[in-house]
């Protein structure tokens, strides 16, 4: 593991999207299946956005 | 930092009616039947309660209750007590009628929570590159 990528975000980020792969595997209901995909896609673009935008800061500085 | 995010997560738990935890801590595990449904399962008892089998009672109730899954029943003090078995998806489907709320309620608060989620990770990070931004020692224009 890189340093400096146990942020917050990546707990937020990964602790969030493991509840939501949870609910994938255990519920029967298609909605709640796809809606849990579709924030876990979410979850992941916005941490990859967070990773660009400290990498960008970090190389400003 | 990390502290300011946790609370999201049951967030996520309570929002999903469908998810079992949910279910194991809202579903009552023993109920007395309403006055309504008592009158109806000691019509169709046809003899006073207190005089009919355990068995007789249980399949009374079953036959009133239907579809619900009735685990037990039994009657005492002047009440019938029910044990209702797991609402299934099927069970909860033929209660409220197809497409419940409560499901349609659940995926749109998943969504409703991945999105809040995702705007709180962003956040973070441009408040965090803002930050590092601001320690940047000030630059003077040479001539």
């Amino acid at each position: 593991m890189k340093p400096g990528l146990r942020t917050s975000e990546f707990y937020a980020s990964q602790g969030t999207a493991g509840g939501l792969f949870t609910l994938v595997l255990t519920e029967s209901d298609w909605r709640v299946k796809a809606a849990a995909l579709i924030a876990i896609g979410l979850v992941q673009a916005a941490y990859a956005l967070s990773r660009g935008i400290e990498k960008a800061a970090g190389e400003e500085k | 930092m990390a502290g300011r995010l946790v609370p999201l997560l049951p967030v996520l738990l309570l929002l999903a009616p469908g998810c079992e935890l949910t279910r194991a801590v809202f579903d009552p595990a023993a109920i007395a039947l309403p006055p309504e449904e008592s009158a109806a399962v000691a019509a169709e008892l046809g003899m006073p309660p207190g005089e009919a089998t355990e068995e007789h009672v249980l399949a009374t109730v079953r036959k009133v209750l239907a579809p619900l899954p009735v685990d037990s029943a039994r009657y005492a003090d002047g009440e019938f007590h029910v044990v209702l078995g797991a609402l299934d998806d099927q069970v909860l489907d033929a209660v409220t009628g197809s497409g419940s709320a409560i499901t349609t309620g659940g995926w749109i608060g998943i969504l409703i929570a991945g999105v809040s989620t995702s705007a709180g990770i962003v956040a973070l990070a441009m408040k965090k590159a803002s930050l590092v931004r601001r320690s940047r020692p000030a630059t003077r224009k040479t001539p």
